[in-house]
């Protein structure tokens, strides 16, 4: 049996899926979590049931991607049952979408999700009324608590009905009759997103209040997290000395090479694990879009939309999904500036980089050098968007921006969401990282032994020209082009090379192949996503460009930095 | 840094008083105990102390409106 799992953006439908199947998909509190279509398995009483998770739409007028990934589901692979899954505390808008379900007639389900928010709120729905003006069942679930999961799975091996409404007039004002007959809203009390808005969103403390939470997330991760980053470190740093002490090419493979070169960069894990429970939290609790809204002048004033913001916040944690979360964008211009701009936003890919030299070179003031080294990104993405706009994707685009409510965070989807992207780095490591571990020690280590005669040596001083305005020695260079696969490469290069950074680096260069670092051409994996969204023409454009913008910065940063 | 966080806290405490709403006073006694919190990890992880572990003071002012707006 199919199931086609289908509603509005920020409706829960990945949290209905995780409940129903106890699948550990990523949900969020903000729309456009979803991008495309998820499928998870399950069985009820002894039935094999596949549920697929459609991007949330508000239409199936296919506008977007999403919107049109959804429908051409229903239409070419024509699901057994629709779940049709509604935010309770918002009916009216929904059933636009149930209503246009109707056409496929396909037996359907509505579910009345996050009813305790509407009834929180006052909102009290007559289910079994609805449930006969539509002709199909209606049922009120909790999806995060589990809540009428197991009466709705009791309802789908029933398999719906198909719905019988008569569409008076137009959808919305029949939709607008039936909300009117099944909801009643009763004398209300203060909700919390008011109050909470109050502050968050007030013109002039909203901002610092911002900066407040990005200095404490910060600092959150970058020195709660020391203990656990030195005992990594130790840990690696005495099995790696302690099997290249041992005789034999194989033992120095595996211990300057796979052990050194790995180890380098999972010692950063710690930071970039709690950088993600940060980041979970500020995404679950519905606070992110707020932040971005409150920006919401600058962002129109860099044409871009409110659509654009969930892909970059996104682009934190990884530029690979946030280019993908571009598809929810209608305007065509819009999502190719998002995408284009998205890796400027820094990934945690680029963090060890900075953890290594600000560590080095700026040991009281790191965490301040990193956020700033964030708030630089996205600069840079502004400005380049707003350039792409005005030069290369001219045009006007509406700007709508959705904001969630306010939800205290729920901990199996903080870990959800923060051991998928965790993981995710952990697999790099296991894959990328241990791979290039080898091609740099072979580099290292042929045809001699002697670093400076040996391929690496070779190449970092062939290329070292180049570089040769920011003053980097050839090292750098060479980690520079290494991390072009992954930007944690870039440290694994100077760890397995030995570089003794701080003697051979000044501040103002260390400050300039940061900022380099930040901005030179998205990784391997982006640029692939890049390719896949928007073409080859734009992945070129997108590498020219951000290598354009990183080696002009970059020289500018260090002549500056000098002078100061 | 810290120093504009404990400000924060004060001024968004200040504004409450001054516009007579409770939302600024709940507000900022989450944040202060956020930050009470976070100083506290600070302080086990690298000894480093900062004032904003007095934060928690601000925990009855939390309940206390939380009571009020009954949220």
């Amino acid at each position: 049996m199919k199931i086609a799992m289908i509603g509005n953006p920020n409706v829960g439908k990945t949290a209905l899926l995780n409940a129903l199947t106890g699948g550990n998909f990523e949900v969020g509190n903000f729309p456009g979590t979803t991008v495309e279509k998820k499928e998870g398995k399950a069985k009820i009483d002894g039935k094999e049931i596949l549920f697929v998770d459609l991007p949330g739409i508000y239409s199936l007028e296919a506008h977007s991607l999403d919107e049109k990934v959804a429908k051409d589901f229903l239409t070419k692979e024509r699901p057994d049952l629709i779940l049709n899954i509604v935010n309770a505390s918002n009916l009216e808008r929904n059933l636009y979408l149930t209503l246009q379900l109707v056409d496929f007639k396909i037996p359907m389900i509505l579910v009345l999700n996050m009813i305790d928010e509407a009834e929180k709120r006052g909102i009290r729905i007559d289910a079994e009324r609805l449930s006969k003006i539509l002709g199909i069942p209606v049922i009120k679930t909790v999806a995060v608590k589990g809540i009428g999961i197991e009466e709705l799975k009791r309802e789908i091996l029933r398999g719906g009905k198909v719905p019988r409404v008569e569409i008076e007039g137009n959808i919305i004002k029949t939709a607008e009759k039936i909300a009117k007959k099944v909801v009643r809203v009763e004398e209300r009390r203060i909700d919390l997103t008011e109050i909470l808005d109050d502050v968050f969103m007030d013109k002039h403390l909203g901002i610092p209040i911002f900066i407040a939470f990005m200095w404490m997330m910060f600092t959150f991760t970058f020195t709660v997290a020391t203990p656990l980053t030195d005992l990594i470190d130790s840990a690696f740093s005495v099995l790696a000395e302690y099997v290249s002490s041992l005789n034999g090419i194989v033992f120095s493979l595996i211990g300057d090479g796979v052990i050194k070169g790995v180890g380098s960069v999972l010692v950063f894990l710690p930071n970039i694990a709690f950088l993600f429970v940060a980041l979970s939290l500020l995404e679950l609790s519905g606070y992110m879009p707020r932040a971005v809204y409150l920006m919401d002048k600058i962002m129109t004033t860099f044409g871009l939309t409110g659509r654009s913001v969930i892909p970059l916040i996104m682009g934190f944690g990884c530029n690979v999904p946030a280019v993908m979360a571009t598809r929810s964008i209608e305007d065509d211009r819009v999502r190719i500036a998002t995408l284009l701009v998205n890796p400027f936003i820094s990934c945690s890919a680029r963090l060890p980089i900075y953890v290594l030299f600000a560590g080095l070179f700026f040991p009281n003031a790191k965490t301040i050098v990193i956020m700033s080294l964030y708030a630089f990104g996205v600069a840079i993405a502004l400005i380049s968007a707003l350039i792409f706009r005005k030069v290369l994707l001219r045009g006007e685009a509406e700007y709508i921006i959705e904001l969630p409510p306010y939800r205290i965070p729920n901990w199996r989807d903080v870990w959800i969401l923060t051991w998928n992207r965790t993981k995710h780095f952990l697999q790099k490591a296991g894959t990328v990282i241990l791979g290039m571990s080898v091609v740099i020690w072979f580099l290292t280590n042929f045809p001699t032994s002697n670093i400076e005669s040996s391929y690496a040596g070779t190449l970092g001083k062939l290329l070292q020209p180049i570089f040769a305005p920011m003053g980097w020695d050839w090292q750098f260079v060479l980690a520079i082009l290494m991390g072009a696969v992954a930007k944690e490469v870039v440290v694994e290069t100077l760890s397995i090379l030995n570089t003794p950074i701080s003697q051979i680096m000044t501040t103002s260069q260390a400050l300039a192949f940061m900022v380099f670092s930040l901005l030179y051409m998205p990784c391997i994996a982006t640029l692939a996503t890049i390719k896949a969204e928007a073409g080859w023409k734009w992945s070129i454009f997108a590498v020219i460009y951000s290598f354009t913008v990183a080696y002009f910065v970059a020289f500018v940063v260090e002549v500056i930095a000098r002078l100061i | 840094m810290n120093a504009f966080v404990l400000a924060v806290i004060s001024v968004t405490f200040l504004k409450g008083f001054i516009v007579k709403k409770r939302s600024y006073g709940f507000v900022a006694s989450i944040i202060a105990v956020i930050f009470a919190f976070l100083m506290t990890l600070v302080f086990l992880a690298v000894g480093t102390f900062s004032y904003g572990i007095f934060g928690y003071f601000a925990l009855p002012a939390f309940i206390w409106y939380r009571k009020r707006l009954a949220v």
